[in-house]
């Protein structure tokens, strides 16, 4: 699987880049130091051109200066659909905010998919491969079908 | 002669003051209540003119009315309002109401003449009259017809007319205009059936004021019947104060609200930013931990030097928050301060020796200066390491000046650059604690704290911007009027 960390924070990317590398599932890990870094690499396809691709999974932080990662998730939804980057995207919140309402923010997004606190350990990535696995799975058939 | 015994006896025992005067004006007959009245001894009065009891400025005139009365006599009842004065054996004026019952007897027109002394009934009216007076709520009273019959003191005060002005008038001189036409109905509907009731149920009423203006009262009715009379006792409380107070405790209100919200978004943000940190640290011992296991001995060093740099900013981040929080309570004491070695020294501490940043300094104030020198120079130091950190890397140079000048009691500092410039979308919420607008922001909390230190002490502070030409930011600080040298 593809990882993308979006996080302005150097030292979290390390951090979470480290935990990731233990696991066999994780293919690649590319980091984005902003939600703008994000869009730009992934989402900047004229619109209409994106033919679908690989799922990709990105870990979103949520506060950061800039874009905050909600932001850049609504941009993204938007890109999506007019198909300006990959349209299999399992999002997972990771982020230190201990707020609950951001928690609610986080669950009312279409691609979101898991909530996972900072740091980032060896059993928020289970749970980030077993969430991501499922998703896999169904877009697949749906594309199948 | 005539033969007046049988008038005798019932005079001698009415107990009301009674006097049976001749054609002629004389005294013929009095009670004993009447001698009592006029303070004479029984019977002394008898034979006398009744001209002993009027007022002497009228004496000349009152044979004369007398003798009009004889020549047209009428019933004079009482109540009817005529206040008179009658003079006592001591030379006391009372006043009086008189009533005067023709009798024709074959030598002409007597006159039985009834007394009743006033003055119990006068003191009570005045007693009541000051106590309407000095009432909070303003009193008016109508009649049926909607003629204003009396007014209290706080009325007049309330609408700013005499009482003159008033009396006699339509009550609808004190309604409105826009309402006037409707409250004729509703006075027609009060008048037909006259129950106590509170005026305006369906929302504020005003009375008018001589000047025009309305005013928000609260009226109630009530109506009442005296010597055969019916009238309505309008009493009018003035809400204004009531209103006003209404209206600052709703502001305060909303200012509560929105002050407990800011509250808790600062918590929320505080607890945020204060525990990002934590949880880096916290995932970069977990990895040391692990490389220690592999005897990974490097990257345990580098690591833990990050885990040192990461705490010691999160202490700093704490003092500065604190800083903030305290910052709108503590008064720092004035003092003399050179501001452009200030300024100068600020700049070597960003920069460092070797810098494409440039400074340029406008300087027009006179140091040294008597000022909060602290406070200012947390303010210079945000402002210019702003300024340094969003230079634009796209223009050759990079310049930020720096200009003051002053008044009597103010410094105005103004620090602009040719920096890259902020988005207008973005300048609403520079000055909020947290607040990250992009990748080159800090803590999210110096531009508060510059805030918060100006409205301390009662300066402005502005920004204007253009992006990709630079920002500007201007603020004004107080000094004390003399600076010493």
């Amino acid at each position: 699987m593809h990882m993308v960390i979006v996080d302005d924070n150097k030292m979290d990317r390390y951090v979470a880049r480290r935990v990731l590398s233990k696991f066999d599932d994780v293919e690649t890990v590319e980091e984005a130091i902003s939600g703008n870094a994000f869009l730009e690499t992934y989402y900047s396809a004229p619109e209409g051109s994106y033919e679908s691709g690989e799922t990709i999974c990105v870990l979103m932080d949520i506060n950061m200066p800039g874009l905050n990662g909600f932001e850049t998730i609504t941009e993204m939804e938007l890109r999506v659909s007019q198909r300006r980057g990959p349209d299999c995207v399992v999002v997972m919140m990771l982020t230190s905010s201990s707020n609950p309402e951001d928690k609610e923010i986080a669950s009312g997004f279409k691609s979101v998919k898991g909530y996972s606190p900072k740091p980032l350990d060896v059993v928020g990535v289970q749970e980030i491969i077993r969430t991501y696995a499922q998703h896999h799975k169904e877009s697949q058939l749906r594309h199948a079908s | 002669m005539v033969d007046l015994e049988k008038y005798r006896f019932s005079i001698d025992l009415s107990p009301i003051p009674l006097m049976l005067v001749s054609p002629t004006g004389r005294i013929e007959l009095t009670n004993q209540p009447f001698d009592d009245l006029f303070e004479y001894g029984v019977g002394e009065l008898i034979n006398e003119s009744v001209e002993t009891l009027v007022p002497k400025n009228i004496r000349k005139f009152h044979p004369d009315l007398r003798n009009a009365y004889a020549r047209v006599p009428t019933k004079r009842r009482m109540g009817d309002n005529r206040e008179l004065v009658g003079v006592t054996k001591s030379g006391d004026n009372i006043p009086l109401e008189l009533s005067l019952e023709p009798i024709a007897l074959e030598d002409g027109i007597w006159a039985l003449v009834v007394a009743i002394d006033t003055r119990s009934r006068k003191q009570s009216e005045e007693r009541m009259k000051l106590v309407l007076d000095r009432s909070a709520s303003a009193v008016v009273m109508v009649d049926k017809a909607s003629r204003i019959n009396f007014v209290n003191q706080t009325l007049l005060e309330l609408t700013g007319y005499f009482e003159a002005e008033l009396l006699g008038q339509s009550i609808s001189m004190l309604v409105p205009p826009d309402v006037q036409r409707v409250h004729h109905v509703y006075v027609g509907s009060f008048m037909h059936n006259k129950t106590a009731r509170a005026m305006g149920d369906t929302g504020t009423i005003h009375i008018c004021h001589k000047d025009g203006t309305n005013i928000p009262v609260e009226i109630a009715l009530t109506p009442v019947e005296t010597g055969g009379d019916e009238l309505v006792v309008c009493t009018i409380s003035d809400l204004r104060e009531r209103m006003q107070a209404k209206q600052l405790l709703e502001t305060k209100n909303q200012e509560l609200a929105q002050l407990n919200q800011d509250l808790s978004q600062f918590t929320y943000s505080a607890s945020h930013d204060l525990k990002a940190p934590l949880s880096t640290i916290v995932g970069l011992i977990k990895i040391c931990m692990e490389d220690l296991d592999d005897n990974n001995l490097d990257e345990v060093r580098e690591n833990f030097g990050k885990v040192l740099e990461i705490a010691r900013r999160s202490g700093e981040k704490v003092e500065a928050i604190l800083s903030i929080a305290r910052s709108s309570r503590e008064s720092i004491p004035a003092e003399s301060t050179h501001i452009k070695a200030e300024i100068e020294n600020i700049w070597t501490d960003i920069v460092g020796p070797k810098s494409k940043s440039k400074l340029v300094l406008d300087i027009t104030h006179k140091d040294p200066v008597v000022t909060e020198r602290t406070t200012l120079g947390i303010i210079l130091e945000n402002l210019i390491s702003n300024a340094v950190r969003y230079a634009d890397d796209a223009k050759k140079k990079h310049e930020i000046k720096v200009t003051t000048s002053e008044t009597k009691t103010e410094l105005h500092i103004s620090v602009s650059d040719n920096g890259i410039g902020i988005p207008e979308a973005n300048l609403e919420r520079l000055f909020l604690m947290f607040t990250r607008l992009d990748d080159r922001s800090g803590d999210g909390l110096g531009l508060a704290l510059v805030k918060k230190q100006i409205d301390r002490v009662g300066g402005k502070i502005s920004v204007t911007s253009i992006v990709g030409e630079g920002a500007k930011f201007e603020f004004s600080f107080p000094k004390s009027e003399s600076a010493e040298t």
